[in-house]
């Protein structure tokens, strides 16, 4: 919701100057820009590909040359026309106030900027000028009004922001860039310690993560997006995983009060980070973890094969211990204590990160009670993780497994199930290949490792005989036409039954919170879909002092969204200790602010690049690897790391508002 | 070689399996008897429903005990060990 007065963004042009306030019609592709906090109109917008003007009362000359100051800021230096070009195209701008139009310096002006536009190595330079470029071509009489009106002269409030398509992506926001820029220098522990700003397991997400920052990669256009995760991969492990001597109680800026404890249950993603940030924050923390070991849905939930854990995560986790957070493990909410429990034991504030451990069932006849052979999806995994690979427990899994799902669960239990040496592994899924949710790399990598994928099938029934699973019955499904949703409806064939024999029947179609960590009486409520309800801003629970995030708040998520959502907690917990109420956080309205706008974010790529291939990663072979649970992807080389941070294109961009106060 | 197969079931997960599995570990490698008994896992042996809520099922040979944590130890020693193999050596 926004009424635009005047503005140009990429080849748009809009000029409602000459109706009045009420007749402009709201620019919905917007989004809504009339507040930035509470009370606090939007007066102007600027941008990476132009402005916006809300308020004609603004003067965009002077807002223009505060977005410059932010960009000249930001200039990492190492070309002159951004360097450079932008100081001096502010003091040009400047030199102009208080004085008559002269045509001459406009068009100096005009090729400065277009000049640093033109020659700039990366997307900060390149886009720096947009608004002035806009403001030259479309409105150019505008500044003649400005400067004869004396509103060039006065100084405005407002806010910058800068950002980049991948950072913007990112749930945690990592500024990928820069971690770039520093591993192209060499600075592989200043490249690290970008990461670590973020969240404490680098090595662990440079590994697992889902990449939504390489989705967004503007690389894609030219030829295949940067290998992020493998440069974070790299930069981690070449750091050893974050030092031992790197993390102590001397990084914390600020000791708070000893008497202001915070209690984390879970020791998972959204836990382990919620901690972090807390510790780095001065509060004592105290961690709650219900398994024997750290790492929650990372440590139970991900194959050996794609996350090592002694060497990986637990080192990871063990920052928290070397910032003077205490981990309590084997302590279940809602067996071994409860919130009541905490509150009495003097913690002021409670983060619940319990994730969503309770696997679904099918549905379907014969597997309801107790019956040896079936195990849901996820429990199998936290399984054979804790007890095979972490205590080394000997498992006898029987012959034939059906593993029924399409989404990265039901892969991991396939390519696990290999390796637990279970000779005939049959997947199940209800639509088609090219449907299936889980990342192609991993079906790849099943398919390879030899699991028989049965599409179109659905099951009917588990068949069992004196409580062991012996078997399971299924159906053939065609496709039909689109729901709503857009998604086209499985319809079963009729009578194209069949029967696998099987010992083990996984159900891997999702999970869900399990609400035995809390009684209903105390106060934290749940949505319909059985989640944490909880605030999207702050992360606050119905029950004063309490905050929730990860799968537990999400339903089951990824660990990017997880460890963002413990930060956000984490600022949260702060603000509620510090202050008794929720802060605002202007980086955040920003984030919301360009999400809103979204429609108009494309982004094309202008630049001639030269076109280079991202760097493969070696995996080892599918006969040895499904035999054992090594890692499968090999690490790359430094020469590998080299070639692949420099096809970075830098996209920066700087985003400002001006507003009211 | 025989097996001792502790429970890693659903509810004997929930009542400290992992710990009896420890337990049972410590005990083995007390006894040395790594090459006489074979601990192993297994999903759900069925006895959830015979079993007390802090209790985990293990079965050895034909016999099936429900242990706590803290009974892992004079189980071992009173029931395990004696009807072992390694026992009948001696």
């Amino acid at each position: 919701m926004a009424k635009v007065v005047f503005g140009a963004w990429d080849d748009r042009v809009f000029d409602n100057r000459g109706k009045r306030f009420f007749e402009i019609e709201e620019f919905a592709e917007l989004g809504d820009f009339r507040e930035f906090d509470p009370g606090n109109r939007i007066k102007a917008f600027l941008g990476g590909k132009g402005f916006f003007v809300f308020d004609n009362d603004v003067s965009l000359l002077c807002a223009i040359v505060d977005y410059l100051k932010k960009a000249a800021e930001e200039s990492c230096g190492k070309c002159t026309p951004c360097r450079s070009g932008t100081r001096i195209l502010v003091e040009k701008l400047n030199a102009l106030c208080g004085k008559s139009l002269n045509a001459r310096k406009i068009q100096e002006i005009r090729e400065l900027a277009e000049h640093i536009h033109d020659s700039s190595l990366c997307g900060l330079g390149q886009t720096a000028t947009v608004p002035l470029l806009k403001l030259l071509d479309e409105f150019p009489e505008k500044i003649g009004e400005e400067l004869t009106s004396g509103a060039a002269k006065v100084a405005q409030p407002g806010q910058s922001y800068v950002t980049a398509p991948c950072i913007e992506e990112c749930p945690s926001k990592v500024d990928v860039p820069r971690y770039i820029d520093y591993l192209k220098d060499g600075k592989f522990t200043h490249s690290v310690g970008v990461v670590l700003q973020k969240y404490p397991m680098a090595a662990t997400c440079g590994r697992v993560c889902v990449r939504f920052c390489e989705m967004a990669c503007r690389r894609t256009q030219v030829d295949e997006p940067v290998g992020i995760k493998v440069l974070k991969r790299f930069v981690a492990d070449q750091q050893k995983y974050a030092s031992d001597h790197w993390f102590s109680r001397n990084l914390i800026a600020e000791e708070k009060s000893p008497d202001l404890k915070v209690a984390v249950i879970g020791a998972g993603p959204a836990g382990v980070s919620a901690a972090y940030h807390l510790l780095l924050k001065g509060y004592q923390v105290e961690v709650f973890e219900a398994m024997t070991e750290p790492g929650g849905m990372a440590a139970v939930g991900i194959p050996e094969y794609r996350l090592p854990k002694e060497e990986i995560l637990r080192k990871e986790v063990s920052i928290l211990e070397d910032l003077g957070g205490t981990i309590h493990y084997n302590q279940r909410m809602g067996k071994h204590f409860n919130l009541d429990d905490l509150i009495a034991r003097g913690f002021k504030s409670v983060f619940l990160g319990v994730g969503a451990h309770k696997g679904k069932g099918m549905g379907v006849p014969g597997e309801e009670g107790t019956m040896q052979g079936y195990i849901t999806g996820v429990k199998f995994l936290l399984f054979i993780n804790h007890y095979h690979i972490n205590l080394g427990l000997e498992m006898d899994l029987g012959e034939k497994m059906v593993v029924v799902g399409g989404g990265n669960v039901a892969m991991d239990c396939v390519r696990s199930a290999l390796r637990m040496g279970v000779k005939e592994v049959h997947l199940v899924y209800r639509r088609s290949r090219k449907e299936m949710p889980a990342d192609i790399e991993e079906v790849e990598a099943a398919e390879k490792e030899g699991v028989i994928f049965h599409y179109l099938t659905h099951p009917t029934q588990v068949i069992s005989k004196n409580g062991k699973v012996t078997g399971i019955e299924l159906t053939k499904m065609e496709l039909g036409k689109p729901d709503s949703s857009g998604r086209a409806r499985v319809i079963p064939i009729a009578d194209s039954e069949f029967t696998l024999d099987t010992d083990f029947v996984v159900p891997a179609i999702g999970q869900k919170v399990d609400h035995s960590f809390i009684a209903p009486d105390e106060g934290v409520e749940f949505n319909d879909w059985g989640t944490i309800k909880a605030d999207d801003q702050t992360l606050r629970t119905s029950r004063r002092g309490v905050f929730a995030g990860g799968d537990a708040v999400t339903g089951p998520a990824t660990l990017i969204e997880a460890m963002a959502q413990g930060q956000q907690a984490a600022e949260s917990i702060d603000d509620y200790l510090t202050h008794g109420r929720l802060g605002f956080n202007p980086d955040r309205r920003f984030q919301k602010l360009l999400k809103g706008m979204r429609k108009l974010q494309t982004e094309q790529v202008e630049q001639p690049i030269r076109h280079l291939y991202r760097v493969k990663v070696d995996e080892l072979d599918p006969e040895t690897r499904k035999q054992k649970f090594e890692e499968v992807e090999k690490p790359i080389s430094v020469e590998a790391a080299y070639q692949e941070a420099n096809r970075c294109m830098r996209c920066y961009r700087v985003y400002s508002v001006v507003t009211e106060k | 070689m025989q097996d001792l197969v502790v429970c890693v079931g659903e509810s004997c997960h929930l009542s400290g399996a992992e710990i009896v599995v420890k337990k049972f570990k410590e005990l083995i490698g007390e006894n040395q008897l790594g090459d006489k008994i074979a601990l192993k896992g297994s999903f759900c042996i069925g006895e959830c429903t015979n079993k007390g809520e802090d209790e985990v099922s293990v079965r050895w040979g034909d016999r099936l005990f429900h242990v706590t944590p803290e009974e892992c130890r004079r189980t071992f020693t009173q029931e395990i060990w004696p009807t072992s193999s390694a026992a009948k050596e001696d």
